[in-house]
């Protein structure tokens, strides 16, 4: 028997740790996944226990290679969420349990920065708008509230940073994950000393994991390998972290390009090579790996979960949504959405916490197709003002589980005017996380096979007329509900 | 030996209903039926019609199930208003009715308003141009449908249709001819007709008590009603209503009745103006009834629980008051446009303030909250007119639930109280019958059945205050959505 090679990528979401093992053309061999849960210790705080996340990875590692018969893969590629707060001491040990880029604690933080203009400060010097769960605001509300434990912690960092250093015993992050708050725009150059001048955590600088390019990486230790099963000596990398990893996954290449990750929210980004800071302050902009090439990321709160609560509410099973969809025609019977339905409102292309949703133009004849396909079109217009805010001059790649609703991509296509091109089905991030990390140990994979072939979904041109004129008054409802939104 | 009574019909928007009463105003037995309406027919959203022989047959299968040994003193029906049908010599049907709902005639009621304000500019008891007030709707069949228009020979509101059924008279009562757009105390205006609007081919008029005709015994034998029982010209249905809650005569309390719509009322001497609101006459001649009027209001809550699965635990109290209030969702209630006292006939609803843990009691709670909220602006309107509301009397269907009797106590600052009788306009339409054949002597006798009340809601001050508010800074709330116009219904064709 030939000893296949396999290549593996794990993602750790916010509810979701997976492993998936994929051949060398990119083929899917084998998924493994356990949930993750989320603590809400206190009023808007969401908190993650790191070693349960550790355990869980190491049991799905050592599911997928069992799977697949192969404890040596080519390398293991690690990819997650962003943001939040990880603090873990000189070897690994985690120091309190992390703080989620969910949680709210910070948001007085957050108040004040924008008051006394920090905020805008750290717009203009590297492209981001903070919220609550970016790890400065909640560095500062540690170093306020719980300085002792930022004194017995070696490491403040994300996710992926951790399990690359329980694995390897490497300490260093990713250019990607340390564009957001502290980072530089220039790759290559260390944190900016003005964002952590600005925030008042100069002296907890220290804190930071040194970036590594063009991504950190190292071997398996025999302490890392654990329950994992994996041979020590696995190459392991730390990748860029999700959205950029889904960037790269699903085979997004040329700067202008968009890719909408359709999940619990919808996360616009385009990819530049140059980047413009004079549009409107929203948003944040993320150094890529390679030279030259940043994201600029509008990460709508809007999404599958305001779906799943319009479905829920209205009682209609997620498996009629496409037939409803097809049944209703563009323009919703003149039933018209904002979809502000996240309780934290809205955080792109504008922020505003106070934006709640509404549904407008209900009459009695108003079904319950009229207003699920009014919410999708609604969310396909937030979609839309967050490319504009972006910069999208290209074309549109689209993953993520709401994909899978080809008549809401349909809608997208017309709201957007332009052909999308679906990503490859299954784990699109773990996929790009592994292309970004076989490129940095100087293997590449052929990127066009492991991407490709993708679905297209034409615009039809009688609703990209009609969605021009909806989405006119999609910013007409959105100017006149923020003076009504209370505050 | 045989009960005298009197029979009262209420031809609604959903259905009709029969209360049988005796003379001491209780009511012996009652009945009612359903009956479908066209929404959008051919797909035009302004159109609402209905079948005028469901009428006539819901009514008759009912009077039909009436118990035996009653000897009944008279007859009359009130009914939606004002909804028109066209009907031939034998006084069948032509075509379906116009409902009163149905605003497809808006360009007309505009035209007919303007010819009339150029023969009486500044009339103060002009109705406002809208196709509501049915004489729109003659002039639109007249345009639209000129070969039914041709075939009829003559037209009838709801009421004046069943009397014709049961009598083989045609009449119009005075309180629909009242509320007819162009229709004063000389009857039509001559314009109309010279500028082409068919209003002759409305009936006689009479005031609502008159005894216009007997059953015939072809009517006899559809119903079981004796051949020679006698006919009231009858009414629309807020006057039923206002006699079955004791808004008799200027000084009684204003009442309000929610069904598919929430129709309030208040008596006030004939000729009273009140800008933005219906006024007709009341079946005592020297009173009139001013009424305020939501289009949607029951069937807000009944759009709801059919759009959220059909479950009506939804619209329990208990579920419904243990919530905040004033509720972070809120609706704008006006589903099928607005009446008083913004007439906008495109005006349309919308939720606001949803997020992700909002559910379906909370949309329930905001259509409560958002109609109690219409309710109190009409009143606000009312007082601008010179009439003072200090309390409501509710009735109708929707006085059933007691969390929105509440809401609607704590929106408007008024106490909301429930009378006992409750069986809405027909019931009214009863004493009306009592009225037309003299075993009743008029308003006194009548403000008697309505005295007790089973339920009394107090508006909590606290909240009231904040509904307040919140009325306050509507009244001063930007220009809010964009109207639906129709460009964009222009690109989708």
């Amino acid at each position: 028997m030939t000893h296949q090679r396999v290549w593996i990528g794990v993602d750790v979401g916010t509810s979701m740790a997976k492993a998936a093992a994929f051949d060398v053309s990119g083929e899917l061999l084998a998924v493994a996944s356990r949930p993750v849960p989320l603590s809400h210790p206190g009023q808007a705080r969401v908190e993650q226990d790191p070693e349960v996340i550790v355990g869980s990875v190491q049991a799905v590692l050592a599911e997928v290679c069992a799977a697949v018969g192969n404890h040596r893969p080519e390398l293991v590629a690690l990819t997650g969420q962003g943001d939040g707060c990880w603090l873990f001491d000189a070897s690994g040990v985690p120091v309190r349990t992390a703080i989620s880029w969910m949680d709210g604690r910070a948001a007085s933080i957050l108040a004040e920065w924008e008051e006394n203009g920090t905020s805008d400060a750290m717009f203009a010097e590297n492209g981001n708008i903070m919220f609550p769960g970016a790890p400065a605001p909640i560095l500062a509300w540690l170093d306020r509230n719980e300085p002792e434990v930022l004194d017995r912690a070696a490491t403040a960092g994300y996710i992926k940073d951790l399990l690359l250093q329980r694995f390897t015993g490497v300490r260093a992050t990713d250019a990607t994950d340390a564009s957001l708050p502290f980072g530089s725009l220039t790759a290559g150059e260390d944190y900016s000393a003005e964002v952590l001048r600005l925030t008042g955590l100069t002296h907890r600088a220290g804190l930071l994991a040194p970036i590594q390019l063009p991504l950190p990486s190292g071997t398996l230790t025999v302490g890392g390998a654990g329950a994992t099963t994996l041979v020590p000596g696995t190459p392991i990398l730390a990748a860029p972290y999700d959205i950029p990893a889904c960037v790269i996954g699903s085979g997004m290449l040329e700067p202008g390009d968009g890719l909408l990750i359709a999940g619990t929210t919808l996360a616009c980004s385009v990819l530049t090579d140059e980047v413009d800071l004079s549009g409107p302050k929203a948003g944040m902009t993320i150094t890529m790996p390679q030279p030259d090439r940043w994201l600029r990321v509008m990460a709508a709160m809007v999404g599958t979960a305001s779906l799943d609560w319009a479905l829920k509410i209205l009682d209609v099973p997620f498996s009629s949504l496409n037939a409803l969809l097809e049944d209703t025609a563009p323009g919703s019977n003149g039933v018209e959405v904002l979809p502000f339905l996240a309780p934290s409102g809205e955080r792109a292309p504008f922020v505003d916490p106070a934006a709640r949703a509404q549904f407008t133009g209900l009459s009695l004849t108003s079904t319950r197709g009229d207003m699920i396909r009014a919410l999708c079109e609604g969310l396909a217009y937030s979609a839309r003002s967050c490319f504009e805010a972006a910069g999208l001059t290209g074309d549109v790649y689209i993953c993520g589980g709401g994909s899978r609703s080809i008549a809401w991509m349909q809608i997208f296509a017309s709201v957007l005017g332009r052909p999308v091109f679906l990503a490859k089905e299954g784990e699109v991030g773990a996929r790009g996380a592994i292309l970004a990390a076989a490129e940095a140990i100087g293997a590449p994979l052929d990127a066009e096979i492991w991407t490709g072939p993708h679905r297209v979904v034409e615009p039809d041109a009688t609703a990209v007329k009609l969605y021009a004129a909806g989405y006119d008054r999609f910013g007409r409802h959105l100017s006149a509900a923020k003076a009504l939104w209370m505050r | 030996m045989a009960v005298p009574v009197w029979v009262g019909i209420d031809v609604g928007t959903t259905g009709a209903k029969v209360v049988v009463t005796g003379l001491d105003g209780q009511a012996l037995w009652s009945g009612s039926d359903r009956y479908p309406r066209i929404v959008a027919p051919q797909g035009d959203v302004a159109g609402m019609e209905q079948d005028a022989s469901l009428w006539w047959s819901a009514v008759a299968g009912l009077l039909r199930s009436m118990p035996p040994d009653l000897a009944v003193r008279a007859v009359a029906a009130t009914s939606q208003a004002p909804s028109l049908v066209l009907v031939d010599a034998a006084g069948r049907a032509i075509g379906p009715a116009l409902l009163w709902a149905d605003r497809r005639a808006q360009a007309e009621a505009i035209e007919i308003d303007a010819l009339l304000t150029a023969v009486h500019p500044d009339d103060p008891l002009a109705t406002p141009a809208d196709s509501y007030f049915g004489t729109a709707k003659l002039l639109w069949w007249a345009r639209y449908r000129p070969a039914l228009l041709e075939a009829a020979t003559g037209v009838l509101a709801t009421n004046g249709y069943v009397v014709r059924q049961l009598t083989g008279v045609g009449s119009l009562d005075l309180s629909t001819a009242t509320m007819l757009q162009g229709h004063g105390s000389q009857g039509f205006s001559p314009v109309l007709s010279a500028a082409g609007v068919p209003t002759g081919l409305l009936p006689p008029v009479s005031p609502c008590t008159t005894l216009v005709g007997e059953v015939t015994a072809q009517a006899a034998a559809l119903t079981g009603l004796p051949v020679g029982t006698p006919v009231a010209a009858g009414a629309i249905d807020a006057v039923g209503t206002a006699l079955e809650a004791g808004v008799l005569e200027p000084g009684d309390p204003f009442a309000e009745m929610t069904g598919f719509s929430t129709v309030g009322m208040v008596a006030v001497p004939a000729g009273t103006p009140a800008q933005g609101f219906i006024r007709c006459r009341h079946c005592f001649v020297d009173t009139d009834l001013v009424i305020s009027a939501q289009v949607t209001s029951g069937a807000v809550l009944d759009w709801i629980v059919a759009l959220t699965g059909g479950d009506r635990t939804v619209l329990d109290p208990p579920a419904l008051l243990a919530r905040q209030r004033p509720a972070g969702v809120r609706m704008v209630p006006s589903l099928a446009g607005e009446r008083t006292p913004t007439w906008n006939a495109s005006a349309r609803g919308e939720f606001s303030g949803l997020a992700l843990d909002t559910d379906a009691v909370d949309l329930v709670l905001a259509a409560m909250e958002g109609t109690a909220m219409a309710l109190a602006v009409d009143l606000d309107g009312l007082a601008a007119n010179g009439l003072d509301i200090p309390l409501i009397r509710s009735t109708g269907g929707g006085s059933v639930n007691g969390a929105w009797l509440q809401i609607k106590a704590d929106t408007t600052g008024r106490p909301v109280e429930r009378p006992v009788s409750g069986s809405g306009a027909a019931q009214g339409a009863a004493y009306l019958a009592g009225l037309a054949v003299g075993d009743l002597e008029g308003a006194d006798q009548v403000r008697e059945f309505s005295a007790a009340v089973s339920g009394r809601y107090l508006p909590d001050p606290v909240r009231a205050a904040a509904y307040r508010e919140r009325r306050a800074a509507g009244a001063q709330m930007p220009a809010p959505a964009p109207p639906s116009d129709t460009s964009i219904r222009e690109v989708a064709r």
